[in-house]
C-alpha cells in the first residue's frame, strides 16, 4: 500500500470519528425515534377507542370436528367473497376456545364483523347491546323459503328485534350403544333411572363404562341441567326475574340422590370425568369405552365420516323423562353481526346468500344440525340420516324450557351450578343439603346481579 | 446556500441549549443521560406502567365484560378477602409453589450433580435432560393430561396390564390427589432450569478446592455439603426466587389438566382470576385477585434478595 493510499485511508477515518458526546447525541436521538415508532401504535389503539374498523369482512366460524363441512361452509363465504368484491377474512375457532376468546374481542373492541354462535354466547353479546338488528335479511329468507316454526318462535327477542338469524337448529339427544344395550336385553330407555340402572347391568369396566357425559366445569356437563329440570327443579320464576331454586328442594334431593348413586354405587360414569375437558364425551364414545352421552349429534356426523361400522352399532333417541316431566329442547345456531361493523350491510347480504337451496342441500350433506327453513324439512339427507332431527325440530320444546331464556340463565350455565353441585358431593364430600344450599346462594346471586341490568 | 446555513443553524442551537448552555457538565451528563433512558422509560410506560395501573384502577370498579366500571371502593377485596374459595386458592397456590419448587430444586442438583460428572455421552445426556424445559407447555401438559387419562392413558394401561390395579385410576379427578398429579407435572417441566443453572454454578467452583478436601479425607457428602452447596448459594438463591414467582404464576398447567377441578380441588389464584375473568366476566373481581398477590410476592422477593444481599457482604 503506497503511503498516499495510507493518508487517504487515515483521512476518511478521522472524517468519520465522532466524539463521545456527538456519539451519545445521535445515540439519544435515535433512541427517541425508536420509542416514538414503538409507542405510535399503541397511542394510535388507545385513542381509537372503538371498534376494528375495516374494508375486510372478518367471519367466527365454528370449527367443527367434520373437515368436509368446514370446508363446505369456507368455501362458500369465499365465493360471495369473491362475486361481492368484499375481502373476507376467515377465522375458524374450535368451540372451546369460544370461551376466551368472546370475552376478549368484547374488551379489546375486536369482534368480527359477523360470528356463527350458539346461545350462551348470543345471550352475553346480545345483554351487552353489541348486535346488529338483521330484520330485513330475515324477512327476505322468511318470504323466499320460509322458517320453520321454532325458528320463528326462537329467533324475534322480546323487544321485536331479530339481532340473529338461524342456520340450523339443534338439540340434544341420548346417544347409545344400542348393540350392547340389546346384548344385556335392554332397549332405549324411557327415564333417567332406566338409564342409568341399563347402563350399570350392561357396562363392563373397565372396558367400557354405562354413562360418557362429562360432570366438568365445560358446558357438555351443562346437559344434566335437563335431568335436573326432568326431576321438576326450577331455577327461575315464569318470569326469568327472581331465582326459585331455593324452593325446589325436595325435587333437586332427588335429583342429586339418582346422581350421586348412579356415580358412587352404580359407578357408570368412567374415572376421570370430573375433570374431562370439552373433547371428553365424544372422545370415550368414538373410542367405545361410554354406553350412553349426551351429543348434539356429532359423534354420529364424526362415525359417518370415520367409523360406519360403529355408526350401525349406535342409536339416537330422545332424551329420558323424569318423575315430574321430560324436556327435549330446541336452539339454533345463529349468526349475528356486530352492531358498530362498517359492513352490516355486506355481512346481510352475505348472510342472505347463505340460504340458497342447493348450498343448503350440500350443508346438510355434512351438518351434524336440523333444518332451519320449510323447504329444508324434505332434503333426502334428513330421511337417510338421523330423521330425528327433523322430528324435534317440529317437536321439541324451545331451549332452556322451562326457564326462560335470558343473561341470568346463562350465567347459571356458564358458572356451571349444577355441575359443581355433583362434584360438591362426589369430589369434595360435602353433604347433599350442603351442596343444595350452596347451588341455591349461587342462583340467588346471578339472579340478584342481573335484575334491572 | 446562505438561506439554507441561516435556516439549520438556529436548530443546532437549540438542541446544545438543551445539553450544554448554562449547565454545569454534570448537570449536562444528567439531561444526557435522561435522553437515553427515554426510550426505555417510555416503552415501559407503555407496556407496563399503563397495563399496570389500569388493573389496580379496575380493581376498585365493578367493571364487567364489555360494560363500563364504577368506583366500588375496596368491595371487590373484601369480597375477596371473605369468600373460602379465594382462601382455597391462595392455599393451593402456596401449596403449589413450595412443594413444586422443593422438587425442581432436588431434583435440579440431582441432575446437576449427574451431569457434572465426566463420563461417556454427557453432552448427550445434558441436552437429553432440557427437552422437558424446551418442549411448548401446551405440548408438555397435553402430554401429561394424555398419561394420566383414565380411559386412554399410558400409566392406567401399565397399571392394569400389570395386575397393580383393576379399575383405572382417575389421577386428575380426586380432590385429595388432584393438586399432586398436576404439581407433579409441573416439576418434570421445570426442574431442567434449576438443573441447567446449577450445572453452570458449578463450572465456577474452583476444582482445587475439592480436591483439597478430599486429600483432608472429605466425605462425598461433605464435600457436597461444605464445597458445592455454599459455592451455589448465589446461584441457588437466584433460582428460588425465579422459579418462586413463575411457580407461583403458572396457570397453564392447572388450566389444560384439570381447569382448577375437580370442583375447585386445584384450584389456584391465577385459575380463579382466569374464571373470575372470563368465565364470570367480573373483571374488577379477577383485577383484585391479582394486586392482591402482589404484596406476598414482594415480601418474597424482599427476604430473598435481602439474603443474596447478606451473602455478598459476608
Amino acid at each position: 500500500m503506497t503511503d498516499d493510499r495510507v493518508r487517504a485511508l487515515l483521512q476518511e477515518a478521522s472524517r468519520l470519528r465522532y466524539s463521545r458526546r456527538q456519539l451519545l447525541r445521535r445515540a439519544s436521538a435515535l433512541g427517541i425515534a425508536s420509542a416514538a415508532i414503538c409507542a405510535a401504535p399503541a397511542l394510535n389503539v388507545s385513542a381509537r377507542r372503538g371498534s376494528v374498523q375495516s374494508d375486510t369482512l372478518t367471519f367466527w366460524l365454528y370449527r367443527s370436528r367434520l373437515d368436509e363441512f368446514d370446508e363446505t361452509r369456507r368455501e362458500r363465504i369465499k365465493a360471495w367473497g369473491e362475486s361481492s368484491g368484499v375481502e373476507v377474512n376467515i377465522v375458524d375457532i374450535a368451540t372451546s376456545d369460544y370461551g376466551t376468546k368472546i370475552p376478549a374481542a368484547i374488551e379489546s373492541n375486536t369482534l368480527p364483523d359477523v360470528l356463527e354462535l350458539t346461545e350462551e354466547w348470543f345471550q352475553l353479546l346480545l345483554s351487552r347491546g353489541l348486535l346488529a338488528d338483521l330484520t330485513d335479511v330475515y324477512n327476505t329468507v322468511d318470504a323466499e323459503l320460509g322458517w320453520t316454526p321454532i325458528v320463528k318462535q326462537l329467533s324475534v327477542e322480546a323487544d321485536g328485534t331479530i339481532p340473529r338469524v338461524a342456520i340450523a337448529t339443534t338439540s340434544t339427544y341420548l346417544v347409545a350403544r344400542d348393540d350392547i344395550l340389546s346384548e344385556a336385553g335392554f332397549g332405549p330407555p324411557s327415564t333417567y333411572a332406566e338409564m342409568f340402572d341399563f347402563g350399570a347391568q350392561a357396562q363392563d369396566p373397565p372396558n367400557t363404562f354405562g354413562m360418557g357425559t362429562a360432570l366438568s366445569n365445560t358446558s357438555d356437563a351443562n346437559n344434566w341441567i335437563m335431568s335436573a329440570q326432568a326431576y321438576g327443579v326450577r331455577f327461575a320464576d315464569d318470569t326469568g326475574e327472581a331465582a326459585v331454586l331455593g324452593d325446589h328442594k325436595d325435587e333437586a334431593i332427588d335429583w342429586l340422590n339418582l346422581m350421586v348413586d348412579a356415580y358412587e354405587e352404580k359407578r357408570v360414569f368412567p374415572p376421570g370425568v370430573l375433570t374431562w375437558d370439552q373433547t371428553g364425551d365424544n372422545d370415550a364414545f368414538q373410542s367405545e369405552r361410554t354406553i350412553f352421552t349426551f351429543n348434539p349429534l356429532s359423534v354420529p356426523a364424526w362415525l359417518k365420516e370415520n367409523k360406519p361400522d360403529l355408526l350401525e352399532k349406535t342409536g339416537i333417541h330422545l332424551l329420558p323423562a323424569g318423575p315430574v316431566t321430560s324436556v327435549q329442547p330446541v336452539g339454533t345456531v345463529a349468526l349475528a353481526v356486530r352492531k358498530d361493523s362498517p359492513l352490516v350491510a355486506e355481512a346481510s347480504d352475505l348472510i342472505h346468500f347463505l340460504f340458497d337451496l342447493d348450498y343448503r342441500r350440500e350443508f346438510f350433506q355434512y351438518a351434524q344440525w336440523g333444518p332451519a327453513t320449510v323447504p329444508e324439512n324434505d332434503f333426502p339427507i334428513f330421511e337417510e340420516f338421523m330423521p330425528v332431527r327433523v322430528e324435534v325440530a317440529d317437536a321439541g320444546t324451545p331451549r332452556d324450557f322451562p326457564e326462560v331464556t335470558n343473561s341470568a340463565f346463562n350465567e347459571v350455565k356458564t358458572t356451571f351450578v349444577v355441575p359443581r353441585m355433583i362434584q360438591r358431593v362426589v369430589s369434595d364430600g360435602m353433604s347433599r343439603e350442603d351442596s343444595f344450599n350452596e347451588a341455591v346462594q349461587a342462583v340467588q346471586d346471578i339472579y340478584e346481579s342481573h335484575a334491572g341490568a | 446556500m446562505g438561506t439554507s446555513i441561516s435556516t439549520i443553524r438556529p436548530k443546532r442551537r437549540r438542541l446544545s441549549f438543551l445539553l450544554t448552555e448554562g449547565r454545569t457538565l454534570r448537570q449536562q451528563e444528567a439531561v444526557l443521560g435522561w435522553l437515553l433512558l427515554t426510550p426505555v422509560l417510555l416503552i415501559i410506560a407503555v407496556l407496563l406502567i399503563w397495563p399496570f395501573s389500569s388493573a389496580i384502577w379496575i380493581s376498585f370498579t365493578d367493571k364487567a365484560v364489555g360494560r363500563d366500571g364504577n368506583w366500588v371502593g375496596v368491595s371487590n377485596y373484601s369480597h375477596l378477602i371473605s369468600s373460602p374459595r379465594f382462601r382455597l386458592a391462595l392455599q393451593n397456590s402456596l401449596t403449589f409453589t413450595v412443594v413444586g419448587v422443593f422438587f425442581k430444586y432436588l431434583l435440579g442438583m440431582l441432575m446437576a450433580l449427574a451431569l457434572n460428572q465426566a463420563f461417556r455421552g454427557r453432552n448427550l445426556m445434558r441436552a437429553f435432560f432440557l427437552i422437558p424445559w424446551i418442549l411448548p407447555g401446551f405440548v408438555a401438559y397435553m402430554t401429561w393430561r394424555w398419561l394420566y387419562d383414565p380411559l386412554q392413558g399410558m400409566l392406567n394401561h401399565a397399571l392394569i396390564d400389570l395386575g397393580i390395579v383393576d379399575y383405572p385410576f382417575a389421577f386428575l379427578s380426586s380432590s385429595d390427589n388432584a393438586l399432586w398429579w398436576v404439581t407433579l407435572a409441573h416439576v418434570w417441566r421445570s426442574f431442567p432450569f434449576f438443573g441447567l443453572a446449577f450445572l453452570a454454578g458449578m463450572q465456577n467452583i474452583p476444582q482445587d478446592q475439592y480436591e483439597a478436601a478430599a486429600m483432608d479425607g472429605a466425605s462425598v457428602w461433605q464435600r457436597f455439603r461444605d464445597i458445592t452447596l455454599p459455592g451455589l448459594r448465589h446461584v441457588s438463591l437466584v433460582v428460588i426466587l425465579l422459579g418462586t414467582i413463575w411457580t407461583f404464576n403458572a396457570f397453564e398447567p392447572v388450566y389444560l389438566l384439570t381447569q382448577g377441578g375437580p370442583s375447585d380441588a386445584t384450584l389456584v389464584y391465577t385459575m380463579l382470576a382466569f374464571d373470575l375473568g372470563l368465565v364470570r366476566f367480573n373483571l374488577g373481581q379477577a383485577s383484585a385477585v391479582s394486586v392482591l398477590m402482589l404484596p406476598l410476592l414482594g415480601l418474597f422477593i424482599v427476604i430473598l434478595t435481602t439474603l443474596m444481599n447478606r451473602g455478598d457482604e459476608e
